[in-house]
């Protein structure tokens, strides 16, 4: 795990000695001057050796300290004050509407596999899955922001003002995050809990008199659950990661709009934070996957 | 009264439109071991499920009758079956590596039935599924209990299953081919745990085969399934020795040559 | 019977209290401090330090700080420096020792009155006297700084600039500050907070030495997506925003729209240091293929004043109507110019164009370009749409490119803002543009401290850039400005400021 953050840490480095442009040429604009640019580098540290930043950077990072930024003026910390509460609180709310409509909607559907509900659903999945995340964002906010009015877009709330505001303002967002990847948990679920119909294992649990519910409930689920959790875990780092679009439609002040940012300002400190912190909800996301399924499957555990 | 009377059954298959039993009369007394034999394809699997109320009902075309103690369980509703299933009959199939569920422990689904019928409490209900657990022979019940079906052997597994059926103490075992799966060796104390299961509870026992030889061990009387009808009947002994029907000859004939195959 | 007239009750109650807000609104219209707020919406987070002597040549910065910061003078809505910080100023025969006399009265915004130390001080950091270095390029001719006594500021150049007064717009800050540790100016807004792409605050400043700011309080909100800000506008979150397109406009129509003009000129900009563009008759011959009142008819529904040199209507007296059309659309033209070239259609002239992708008025333009260049038959165009850095570094800093769709834009009111960057030697001269004529004909301007001759030679300059088509000169960009039906006394300049101290709300 730790190894895998220094790796993408480290490649996160090494990209930006690619692309072209460095800080100096923001800074200086179009005041810029060869001369005052190799100053500026040189002032800045950036002349010294790719690896020796990097060591730099690293011994800085795990000792709390997480450098300056080079476009604000400010330490890393204060520039992404406040920012990572509202992607944090974006994420996790949108990811926890992935469950709360996929697992009931899926298991749903599969049971009225066939049934007209289920056909005209899988078909309104199939549109649901395709929409980009900005798209639904704007449509949201025309509906719910500009018709009906249930939340005034661009009106963003902070946390420290308003508790509730700010969560009620996270809603559709979070809902135009939620929905193209809850479809997909639906159907991967659906299809998974069908699979798992077939199995011999159900035919024996009908025997004994269980319902169809019983069935579903007692025995299907868990084993249908298990192919879904990776996947589901994943979609929290995907979240995070996607959250950038949905920050800029709602103008968030996110994570993701900063992050966006500092690429385009060549802000390494800041964007290297950043980069960690998603590698991080990747690396540890996965992690958890690995354990719920050793918890719900005991051939993986022994196994 | 017969425990199990089925008269005239037809099912025919919706989606595929074959008619795979063709008119079916079989009768097992309780108590009584009963051997349905046939090739597969000759629609004794789908007799056995037809009957055990395990076919899913949408995709067939049935007619006749299943009377089971009286009621006839064509005529019931789901609900009214789940009342039958699993209480008066229980199910042994012939996949032991799958008919369990790979996520459950071992001693839950002994119980499993004991929930479903049963007011016992969970401490009873364990009790219960340990005693029908040693009966058939698990070693270590309350280890066992624990256990994941992945951690035991084939045998065990089907030992287990029949724990499972057994537990509450059916009528009727139907078993589906519950030897197949397994070696010789086994297939042997498992056919003797049929018997003695049968001899000890007074459990009638409707054994589905294609094996003449596994019927023979374990059935007082026997009937021979041909292209979804039955072409003979009769007690176990007399069909052997003195086959009537042209199939059955053949199917007698084929023993030695596949029981050579097969070890 | 008695809850109906509770409820009379309290509807007069209410409209009293309506009643009531209204005049204090009129009388808050009316010249007064009110204590309304203000939310501000722009288009991009301010990047670098909000340092002004640094920061100055980031336009969306300089007009925000333009509302915190003032210098000795300051511009008006008319292109007119008037006194700011100074009361008033002499100028010798020579043009080269400027002397101020400060203003009384006036204080930071941590309340200390403002002394010669601190104009001094801001003074010689902005032109680097000490370290040799400016902050400011419009500095660098500054020999020295002296306070004569103790309202009376001298500045020495080194060589004569009649244009000189333009630059002390350079921001005044206390002695021995630095901007990096605190935003402190005499403007009439105090800096309150920032945070990163999300908003900038500020506050009206109470002891503002002339007329006070009208909200108490104004809030900018960085909405980077341009539909996003429609909504924004649309549901009341933002009150003001200004440089919007005329699409974005066509869904604002309930809201009040101002038009005024962005004060940049749009160009395709040709290196005419390489080929092709090396050759002055591809450039002629792009400059007779493109009409630029279609590509203003295209990319931006008419809105727009077309030019035809270096230089904007705002400019008043250095704009030259004549240059305008100078290559009449003639396709015909540019086939044979280019056909002379050596391009045909067999042959065709292949070039690329980059433009920063999120600048979507450059893009609607080099589509238009790309378009009318095509119905000639022998240009085929390709535009590269690239990161504001990598065109900063590539592009104007490497000056690795073709041909470029950009808008240029001047930081001060002075002709050479936009002219300086054509002498053959300037550092910003990122066309490779190089005439002996021009060269010749900006010196003497520079030169020289009679006003109409030097209006004269910086007409001379335009003159050069128009016949050796350097660029072909697209248009000033049409900037609407936003505001909901409540916000009035929103001013346009000539310059890219957004002056918020005379923009109040009403109820």
């Amino acid at each position: 795990m730790l190894v895998t953050l220094l790796l993408i840490s480290l490649l996160a480095f090494l990209a930006f000695q690619i692309v072209p442009g460095d800080p100096t040429t923001k800074l200086l604009g179009s005041d810029y001057t060869p001369e005052r640019a190799a100053a500026l580098r040189h002032e800045m540290g950036l002349d010294r050796n790719v690896f020796v930043r990097y060591w730099d950077w690293l011994t800085g990072f795990v000792t709390g300290d997480m450098g300056a930024s080079y476009s604000y003026g400010m330490s890393v910390e204060a520039v992404m004050d406040g920012k990572g509460v509202v992607t944090a609180a974006l994420s996790v709310m949108a990811w926890l509407l992935v469950i709360a409509i996929s697992i009931p909607l899926g298991i749903a559907l599969a049971r009225w596999q066939g049934r007209r509900i289920d056909r005209a659903f899988v078909a309104m999945n199939q549109v649901f899955m395709a929409i980009p995340p900005f798209f639904l964002g704007i449509l949201f906010t025309y509906i719910f922001g500009l018709v009906l009015k249930l939340f005034v877009p661009g009106g963003f709330v902070g946390p420290g003002e308003s508790l509730w505001g700010f969560l009620g303002y996270l809603i559709f967002p979070a809902l135009a995050i939620a929905i193209p990847k809850a479809a997909m948990v639906t159907k991967l679920l659906r299809s998974s809990i069908l699979d798992q119909m077939d199995e011999d294992y159900v035919r024996t649990a009908y025997s004994r008199g269980n319902s169809r519910w019983g069935v579903l409930r007692g025995h299907v689920l868990r084993n249908a659950i298990l192919p879904v959790v990776t996947f589901v875990a994943m979609t929290l780092a995907d979240i995070v990661a996607g959250s950038i679009i949905v920050e800029q439609v709602f103008a968030l002040p996110g994570l993701g709009r900063l992050l966006l940012a500092s690429i385009g300002n060549r802000d390494y400190p800041v964007v290297q934070c950043i980069v960690v912190i998603i590698a991080f909800v990747v690396v540890f996301m996965n992690y958890l996957a690995d354990v719920v399924t050793q918890t719900i499957d005991p051939r993986v555990r022994l196994g | 009264m017969a425990l199990l009377e089925i008269r005239d059954l037809r099912v025919k298959f919706l989606s595929t439109g074959k008619q795979a039993v063709r008119g079916v009369d079989l009768t097992v007394q309780a108590g009584q071991r009963v051997g349905l034999v046939g090739e597969s394809g000759s629609g004794k699997t789908v007799t056995a499920m037809a009957l055990s109320g395990l076919i899913e009902r949408w995709n067939v075309d049935m007619s006749g009758q299943v009377l089971f103690d009286g009621r006839d369980l064509l005529a019931c509703s789901r609900d009214q079956l789940r009342t039958v299933q699993g209480k008066d009959i229980g199910v042994v199939f012939q996949e032991p590596m799958t008919s369990l569920n790979p996520l459950m422990r071992v001693g839950r689904q002994v119980e499993e039935v004991l929930r479903i019928h049963t007011d016992l409490s969970p401490d009873q209900r364990r009790e219960k599924a340990l005693e029908a657990m040693e009966q058939v022979g698990l070693p270590d019940p309350a280890r066992t209990y624990e256990k994941y079906p992945h951690q035991l052997s084939g045998g065990q597994r089907q030992r287990a299953v029949i724990a499972s059926a057994m537990v509450i103490r059916p009528k009727l075992l139907i078993c589906d081919e519950p030897t197949t799966a397994l070696d010789v060796t086994v297939q042997a104390q498992i056919l003797s745990l049929l018997k003695s299961v049968s001899a000890d509870f007074g459990v009638a026992i409707l054994l589905i085969s294609h094996d003449l030889s596994v019927v023979r061990r374990l059935c007082e009387s026997v009937a021979v399934m041909h292209q979804g009808r039955i072409v003979e009947r009769g007690d176990t002994q007399r069909v052997f020795t003195a086959p009537q029907d042209e199939y059955t000859k053949r199917l007698i004939a084929a023993i030695p040559t596949r029981k050579r195959h097969e070890q | 019977m008695k809850k109906r007239i509770l409820t009379l009750a309290l509807t007069l109650a209410m409209a009293a209290a309506l009643f009531i807000g209204g005049g204090q609104s009129v009388w808050a219209a009316d010249g007064s401090a009110g204590d309304a707020e203000l939310t501000v919406g722009i288009a991009s987070d301010l990047d670098s330090s909000l340092d002004p002597h640094v920061s100055s040549s980031l336009a969306g910065t300089r007009e925000v700080l333009f509302n915190i910061y003032e210098g000795l003078t300051k511009p008006d809505t008319q292109g007119d420096l008037v006194p700011a910080v100074a009361e008033s100023y002499t100028v010798n025969e020579t043009a080269d020792e400027y002397t101020f006399t400060l203003r009384e009265g006036v204080r930071f915004h941590n309340g200390q009155q403002v002394t010669v130390g601190d104009v001094v001080y801001s003074l010689t950091r902005a032109a680097g006297l000490e370290t040799g270095e400016p902050l400011m390029a419009t500095l660098a001719g500054v020999a020295s700084v002296e306070a004569t006594d103790d309202r009376t500021v001298v500045v020495t150049l080194s060589a004569p600039d009649a244009e000189f007064l333009a630059y002390t717009t350079a921001a005044i800050i206390p002695e021995g500050s630095d901007p990096a540790d605190g935003i402190v100016g005499t403007g009439p807004f105090k800096y309150v907070s920032r945070s990163p792409q999300e908003n900038i605050v500020m506050e009206r400043f109470d002891d503002y030495w002339g007329e006070k700011a009208k909200c108490a309080k104004v809030t900018f909100k960085v909405v980077e997506d341009g539909q996003t800000m429609v909504m924004s506008l649309r549901s009341g979150a933002i009150d003001l925003a200004a440089h919007l397109e005329a699409s974005q406009v066509a869904e604002l129509a309930d809201l009040t729209v101002l038009e005024g003009s962005m004060n940049l000129v749009q160009a395709l900009y040709l290196n005419n240091a390489q080929p092709p563009f090396d050759d002055i008759r591809v450039r002629q011959a792009l400059c007779y293929a493109i009409d630029k009142h279609m590509v203003i008819d295209l990319a931006a529904d008419g809105h727009g004043a077309a030019l035809g040199s270096s230089m904007y209507p705002a400019f008043g007296k250095y704009f030259d109507e004549e240059l305008t059309d100078w290559y009449e659309p003639d396709v015909e033209k540019a086939i044979e110019l280019l056909a002379e070239a050596g391009y045909t259609a067999a042959n065709p002239l292949e070039f690329t164009i980059n433009v920063v992708e999120a600048y979507t008025p450059h893009v609607n333009a080099a589509q238009a370009v790309v378009e009318l260049l095509r119905q000639t038959g022998v240009v085929e165009a390709e535009i590269v749409q690239m990161e504001n850095a990598a065109w900063y570094s590539d592009v104007y800093q490497g000056r690795d490119f073709q041909a470029t769709l950009h808008g240029m834009d001047a930081s001060t009111l002075t002709a050479s803002a936009l002219l300086a960057r054509f002498v053959s030697d300037n550092a910003k001269n990122f066309i490779g543009f190089d005439s002996a004529d021009y060269d010749a004909a900006y010196a003497a301007a520079l030169a020289t401290t009679d006003d109409a001759e030097q209006v004269g030679h910086f007409l001379d300059c335009q003159h050069i850039l128009t016949e050796q088509a350097a660029n072909v000169y697209l248009q000033d960009l049409a900037d609407f400005v936003v505001m909901q039906p409540n916000v009035s006394g929103y001013q346009f300049y000539p310059l890219y400021v957004m002056d918020l101290a005379g923009v109040y709300k009403t109820a």
